[in-house]
């Protein structure tokens, strides 16, 4: 990229992705079925809503990266690609809609989903038995998480957008997408 | 909730030090087997091949002098998949019937099919955390930045991503003990992280978030003018304390294991 990048939205961005692994580590509610509800998205979305969408998807990118070198998980050479960066990087999408925050985190949470569900079904086809539908069961094991895991960013970020953090994010310095 | 006391002992990585020959290899190198290695292991189509594989990957993990019980840890997460797409291939498979109990009918095509994919799942698994066991997060980002770079032309950040990830992986600490602080804090005057529905619980986690959200971002912000103050301005022509250096070694452990990896993906 020529454009020349903004060392505090630059610094933003990482200190997002930092804080969004340390979050992803503090589970917060076990669901029935395996799954864990974390705050790990919240941060992303906060990057995403101050500094607009490339912001968060830089931020959710590095997320992704980290977490393959730091525990990494890999069993197909696709599932590589869109377990780590890609998912993370749509929650960046959330800054879509500077108006209208709240459509902005559920389009990013529904292509992280999107992402994770073809991930899913990638991996079963590869692995399950031909005759069972991969669709299915990667349909319903991604909701089983993201469902939660969105509802509970989405209420957070909905009370931070009365904190100064994200109300007055725009006019707080040269804080200027990317 | 993870207690608080516990949080202070997450491992953050699976990075061993140690200075084996692994170790000491160029990180590109290793980035570049280990990738190689992941796309490889899925044109493999035979037990020998299998065999042979998990031979060369014994050998990487002897030579980095990484015990055994590290590798089986990555393993554990994974177990019940691994078992899993065992057993559903050994049953559901069509073929010769070695074992029927009710509608379960156990094939030998199953059975060497799901042996088949067991064996390359955990292959996968432990050839890949032979990278991050003998590779530090850090060595890792130099190494994509240094695979990346020639991606500049096309609009590939190299530079920026791997400042991005350095400073990540630099405030990871920092921020662990500065959200145990204020967790003990709030707890001092009271506040509840561990009951409640998930909707009490996403409310009671506001005053962790706020004060964490703040500090971390006005850190970011004493960062970003102090990098400023020292006239930081991007990729362009910086230099690096530790140059990588691509050695003979590397040479011959690229060269060998991807003359080794395609010709076991091409013929066995």
């Amino acid at each position: 990229m020529q454009k020349k990048w903004d060392t505090r939205v630059m610094v933003e961005i990482a200190v997002a992705a930092a804080l969004a692994l340390i979050l992803g580590m503090l589970r917060i509610y076990r669901m029935p079925y395996g799954g864990s509800v974390t705050l790990e998205m919240v941060p992303l979305f906060v990057v995403a809503l101050r500094h607009g969408v490339a912001a968060g998807i830089w931020s959710g990118f590095i997320l992704g990266i980290l977490n393959l070198f730091l525990d990494p998980y890999i069993i197909h050479p696709v599932q590589m690609i869109m377990d780590y960066p890609l998912p993370f990087a749509a929650l960046g999408l959330a800054g879509m809609f500077p108006n209208k925050p709240m459509l902005g985190l559920v389009v990013g949470t529904t292509c992280r989903y999107i992402i994770h569900v073809l991930s899913g079904a990638i991996f079963f086809s590869a692995y399950a038995p031909e005759g069972m539908n991969p669709w299915i069961y990667s349909l319903g094991y991604n909701a089983s998480y993201i469902v939660p895991n969105g509802i509970i960013a989405i209420v957070i970020i909905g009370l931070l957008l009365q904190t100064p953090l994200l109300k007055g994010g725009k006019d707080r310095g040269a804080a200027k997408d990317e | 909730m993870v207690p608080v006391a516990t949080f202070r002992n997450i491992a953050i990585g699976q990075y061993i030090p140690g200075e084996s020959m692994l170790h000491r290899l160029d990180p590109r190198t290793k980035i570049a087997v280990t990738l190689l290695l992941v796309v490889g292991l899925f044109f493999i189509d035979s037990y020998l091949g299998y065999g042979l594989a998990a031979l060369y990957i014994a050998l990487a993990v002897l030579n980095s002098g990484i015990p055994a019980r590290f590798l089986f840890r990555g393993l554990k997460p994974v177990i019940i998949i691994i078992l899993l797409t065992f057993a559903l291939n050994s049953f559901l498979t069509e073929g010769e019937i070695i074992w029927q109990w009710g509608f379960l009918s156990l094939t030998k095509e199953g059975l060497y099919k799901g042996g088949l994919l067991a064996v390359r799942l955990i292959l996968l698994i432990v050839g890949t955390s032979i990278l991050t066991l003998t590779t530090s997060p850090l060595a890792l980002t130099d190494g994509l930045e240094s695979l990346l770079r020639p991606g500049r032309r096309v609009g590939i950040p190299a530079h920026e991503l791997a400042m991005m990830m350095t400073i990540a992986l630099r405030f990871i600490p920092t921020l662990l003990e500065e959200t145990e602080k204020i967790m003990k804090a709030q707890m001092a005057r009271g506040a509840d992280f561990e009951s409640g529905n998930l909707l009490q619980r996403a409310k009671s986690l506001l005053p962790l978030l706020v004060p964490l959200f703040v500090s971390a971002f006005r850190r970011a912000d004493e960062l970003a003018i102090a990098m400023e103050a020292r006239c930081y301005r991007g990729g362009e022509g910086r230099t690096k304390l530790k140059q990588l250096a691509f050695r003979p070694a590397d040479f011959f452990v690229l060269a060998g294991s991807g003359v080794f990896i395609v010709w076991l993906a091409l013929v066995a």
